[in-house]
């Protein structure tokens, strides 16, 4: 798994997670993932018994589904209760088309 | 009241007291209320309590009793960890970010509680989002062990760990994703279940790690253990992957006396290696020197995929992570960055990053990285082949004996700050604890001993999926046969 984890992809991959990171965080988190990510490596070692076949996604529990019912929801003025700012019954969010 | 010190009882007692109205729920309410007075505040266990409301709450059950409800959980206050969801109670997960946050309605476990008479006495201190090993990583401050101030109570769990170890209340209930009802509870000398992936509902518990969280409870004693499973296991179409397999009777189940002759339990290897200190493995073993006298079968067995199994977490528990926690932007609830002309994306990196904590973020980079394009094969979906490997391991155990055995966690309780600035010695705390989470198993710690200075060491057992009843019978012939769980911190 050759990585070269550097402040570029710190970066990168913080703005994929819509967080900001001041420089002094940019270096914290190079260090760090450059750490995590050395340990995580010794996946590769891992002998595979499973074979190529073998998909995580069509194994474990079937998901369950609700019956199609209708069932009450929660009053607009419940959900708003813990927003931030709302505008009437809904939530409000700075202008997105400029 | 015709009992003697309430914090000598046990959750069982106190409703069968109040059941038979010999005490009265306000009474035992008014107890633990003067003790978490008396102590919450130095251990910094509760994030919110208030004392009128639990007295409110104990005056309604007592009317209930007195009008012929027969209630399973009668008067038991019960401590519930910060990111279960709370109808009107700040439900905070330990973060800034969601700080005041007050949910319009009750967890599933919180409606069965409420249901069966027990008390929502306070919201425990955890780490951010469920996301530590040591409750340092909390926006509102360490838990103290009440052991020993000094020490970290372990994580994420800690403050529901350490209000029972300090008999602020009998029972409280944790959620667990790598072990973070397990070890605090082995760290701070109480009982605490994890149980099998899908027993007990999601519903209202704020997600970490989707596919590895579980609530499970914390006490005293296994009996209490498996009077408040009973209580919340069960199935709810709100949780699609809460399953629909009958949950079968654990407190009525137990039998004292009942032998474990012939009961095979399995020494699992690669949970005895390196970083283990003396006094865990000596108290380890002597736990295993009990059950063998009580007639159980022990044999030694590896499993060999186990030492990937905190690599794989760290991928995958990230990776849900990353996606879960994303719902907080500033749109819906808590933390709002404020700033005129801003823009939507600014408005959610600036209130992300003023309201994440710092291991809050790493893991949420981390999970981000693990799925962004060109690396996820390389790491989520390898991860997911390690998952499936060690869940093979524990299926070819599990064909061989009944239970397996293995210390909690490698050391007692370490000193705060010792390893909080260094997170991955941190992860590898989760060493014994996490395999379970990934094979979706139950697994629960009991207090099997002390450290020379007294703080306490938790043995865990695991069992196959759905097991909880062979679970809960070995653990509580253990201990019977031992006198740990008797223990009390001295405040």
């Amino acid at each position: 798994m050759p990585l070269k984890i550097d402040q570029e992809l710190v970066l990168h991959v913080a703005g994929l997670a819509n967080l900001e990171l001041s420089a002094d965080e940019t270096r914290y988190y190079e260090a760090q993932l450059k750490k995590v990510l050395d340990y995580i490596g010794m996946l590769d070692a891992m002998p595979d018994e499973l074979g190529p076949a073998w998909r995580s996604d069509t194994l474990g529990p079937a998901t369950l589904e609700r019956p199609d019912a209708e069932v009450a929801s929660l009053d607009p003025e419940v959900a708003l209760a813990g927003a931030p700012q709302k505008v009437g019954s809904a939530f409000q969010v700075p202008r997105i088309i400029e | 009241m015709a009992s003697p010190q309430p914090f000598a009882l046990t959750a069982s007692a106190i409703a069968a007291q109040v059941r038979a109205q010999d005490a009265s729920a306000v009474e035992i309410c008014e107890f633990y209320v003067k003790r978490t007075a008396a102590h919450a505040q130095t251990l910094n266990t509760h994030l919110f309590f208030d004392a009128d409301d639990v007295k409110a709450q104990a005056r309604a059950i007592d009317q209930r009793v007195r009008s012929g409800e027969t209630l399973p959980l009668a008067g038991v206050p019960v401590v519930v960890k910060d990111n279960i969801s709370t109808k009107g109670v700040p439900t905070t997960c330990g973060s800034k970010i969601l700080a005041g946050f007050r949910p319009p309605y009750d967890a599933h476990v919180v409606e069965r509680l409420r249901a069966a008479g027990a008390v929502i006495f306070a919201k425990a201190n955890c780490d951010e989002f469920a996301m530590g090993s040591s409750n340092e990583n909390s926006a509102y401050g360490v838990v103290k062990n009440p052991w020993n101030i000094n020490c970290v109570p372990g994580g994420s769990s800690g403050g529901s760990a350490a209000a029972v170890a300090a008999d602020l209340a009998p029972i409280a209930l944790g959620s667990d994703t790598g072990g973070s009802i397990r070890q605090p509870a082995a760290l701070c000398g109480v009982a605490g279940l994890k149980p099998t992936y899908g027993r007990v509902s999601r519903y209202g518990l704020v997600a970490y790690g989707s596919s590895l969280d579980q609530i499970g409870p914390m006490a005293r004693t296994v009996q209490d253990i498996a009077l408040v499973t009973d209580v919340i296991s069960g199935h709810d179409g709100r949780d699609s992957t809460s399953s629909k397999l009958a949950a079968t009777e654990l407190a009525s189940a137990l039998k004292p006396g009942e032998s474990v002759r012939g009961l095979k339990i399995g020494l699992v290897r690669e949970f005895f290696g390196e970083g283990m200190d003396q006094a865990t493995r000596a108290a380890v073993t002597a736990a295993i020197e009990t059950y063998k006298s009580l007639g159980a079968v022990v044999e030694e067995l590896s499993l060999p995929a186990l030492k990937y199994s905190i690599a794989a977490y760290y991928i995958l528990a990230t990776a849900e992570a990353s996606a879960n926690l994303a719902r907080f932007d500033g749109v819906r609830y808590g933390h709002r960055h404020q700033e005129p002309g801003m823009s939507l994306k600014s408005m959610y990196r600036k209130s992300r990053s003023a309201g994440f904590g710092r291991e809050v973020k790493q893991r949420i980079m981390l999970g981000t990285f693990a799925l962004s394009s060109g690396y996820y094969d390389a790491y989520y979906a390898k991860a997911n082949r390690a998952r499936q490997t060690i869940a093979n391991d524990f299926a070819r155990a599990f064909q061989q004996v009944d239970l397996l055995v293995s210390p909690t966690s490698p050391t007692v309780a370490f000193k705060i700050g010792e390893k909080s600035q260094d997170p991955l010695a941190m992860y590898l705390a989760d060493i014994c604890t996490i395999a379970a989470n990934l094979a979706g198993l139950p697994g629960i710690s009991i207090p099997c001993g002390a450290d020379p200075q007294g703080l306490p060491i938790g043995l865990q057992l695991m069992a196959p999926q759905f097991a909880e009843e062979k679970l809960l019978k070995g653990a509580y012939a253990y201990e019977q046969a031992s006198q740990w769980h008797q223990r009390h911190p001295s405040l």
